[in-house]
């Protein structure tokens, strides 16, 4: 009868329920393959969606990915054995997809790669030959992963430092950029004795984009190297996507020392609006 | 992490943090959403539709450092894209009910196997917002207040459709038997 029913009943047997057929749900498009497919899915062609997916596999695979690529590591660098896992979805992305180039938002990148990404591993400091890049390059976009505990460092100063409980995981592993020009030929991991290391490195060419400017003269777009237009892109609590205004990000500051002192972010709620900074679409909370 | 890095290099750290950050959420939460999104929609398919278009969109804004909240932003847009996928496929849901009754005739082997297959059936058939709130809360294990944000209404609003929701749900039970 349905007047058997309590709320506590109703409660357990909905657990119940909802659990039971979330542990028999397997989806099966969690892995590296669903991961490039929503890469695909959204348009978004550009070489780090690529890197982005080699990340993805790189959590769930065993082992690494096998030299990949035309160009070949120093004799000193040892590619991945052959006995380590070698994804063949991976490798065909990696080697055989065609440069391609996506609207990115304004002020966002567009970065094409220019050559085969070239994957090798290594342990503590070693130098890893690239070859010669082609005519355009700008960059190396370089996916690390630790293999081992440790503090990675490219060739410009930043790093990676990762712990036991990265190893293995998401976290282990990092993508930067590196700057480069015709001369250059390789790049260097600098890494503690035992301290093993994986990276795929590709030459590629960053275009950035202009930020857009709306009716009322103001910027809007993502933040990159020539600063913050006057309109940041931003997700709404909604789920909308657009633009909040930076002053607003940035909030009250303390003006002196001593306010500072006793300065206390709290979090606000500002808006977001369309690009033209009028239209408002929802809203955005910024943590104190 | 990636750390110290020159002023120059910002723009690139900062690009690869942000891509980085996608496959992380991707990572951390792809499971966890799909088996929410099960329970809104009802087919393991559409649910994974849904998440993967949450992460679609998340992609192609390709600026996840910006939501001060991921996961509530994720709770968020998944509920939103469920209720986009129960509209634009009633027809199929519709179909799904049938096989879904004739699955259950077949493999419910237990009293309690039965008893779980109404429950469902009688949460799909809840008001949306009910139903919503329901699965945040016994499934999520999501607070008032937390439903509140996600699903963008008052705290108050959310007691009432828990409490509707809890009313309403043995109606739809049937009898025991």
């Amino acid at each position: 009868m349905t007047t058997d029913y309590t709320d506590a009943d109703v409660e357990d047997l909905l657990r119940d329920a909802m659990n039971e057929r979330a542990d028999a749900f397997r989806p099966h498009r969690h892995s590296e393959r669903s991961y490039r497919a929503i890469v695909h899915r959204s348009g978004a062609k550009r070489y780090w969606n690529v890197v982005s997916a080699v990340a993805a596999v790189a959590a769930v695979a065993v082992g690494a990915v096998a030299l990949v690529g035309t160009h070949q590591p120093d004799a000193s660098i040892q590619p991945a054995a052959p006995s380590e896992t070698t994804s063949p979805a991976l490798t065909t992305t990696a080697t055989t997809r065609a440069p391609e180039t996506v609207e990115p938002l304004p002020g966002g990148d567009i970065v094409t790669p220019l050559a085969d990404p070239v994957t090798v591993s290594g342990s503590g400091t070693q130098t890893v030959h690239l070859g010669v890049p082609p005519e355009g390059t700008d960059g190396i976009d370089v996916h690390l992963t630790c293999l081992t505990v440790g503090y990675f460092e490219f060739s410009d100063g930043a790093a990676m430092e990762c712990r036991a409980a990265d190893i293995g995981t998401r976290t282990a592993s990092g993508i930067y950029r590196l700057p480069a020009t015709a001369e250059t030929r390789d790049t260097t991991i600098t890494a503690a004795p035992g301290q093993r290391w994986r990276i795929t490195a590709t030459y590629i060419k960053a275009t950035v984009t202009e930020w857009g400017v709306n009716d009322r003269g103001q910027t809007y777009g993502v933040q990159n190297a020539s600063g913050t237009p006057d309109l940041v892109a931003a997700m709404a609590t909604n789920g909308e996507e657009g633009y909040v205004f930076a002053t607003e990000l940035t909030g009250p500051q303390p003006a002196n020392p001593s306010e500072a002192a006793t300065f206390q972010p709290t979090a606000r709620t500002i808006p977001v609006y369309e690009s033209d900074g009028v239209t408002q679409i929802g809203v955005f909370t910024v943590s104190g | 992490m990636v750390d110290g890095m020159a002023a120059d290099g910002i723009a690139g750290a900062s690009r690869a943090a942000l891509e980085t950050s996608v496959a992380s959420l991707y990572e951390a939460h792809y499971m966890s959403l799909a088996r929410l999104a099960l329970q809104l929609v009802g087919d393991p398919e559409t649910a994974e539709d849904v998440v993967q278009d949450v992460f679609t969109a998340l992609q192609r804004r390709g600026d996840p450092a910006v939501l001060d909240d991921p996961r509530r932003y994720l709770n968020t847009a998944v509920v939103n894209r469920s209720r986009s996928a129960l509209r634009r496929r009633r027809v199929a849901r519709a179909f799904r009910a049938d096989r879904a009754a004739a699955v259950e005739a077949a493999d419910a082997t237990s009293l309690r196997a039965a008893e779980h297959a109404r429950v469902l059936r009688a949460l799909d058939r809840l008001p949306r917002r009910q139903r919503e709130v329901l699965v945040l809360r016994y499934f999520r294990d999501l607070s008032v207040t937390e439903i509140a944000a996600v699903l963008g209404i008052s705290a108050s609003a959310v007691s009432t459709s828990l409490s509707r929701g809890l009313k309403t749900l043995p109606t739809h039970l049937g009898r025991n038997s």
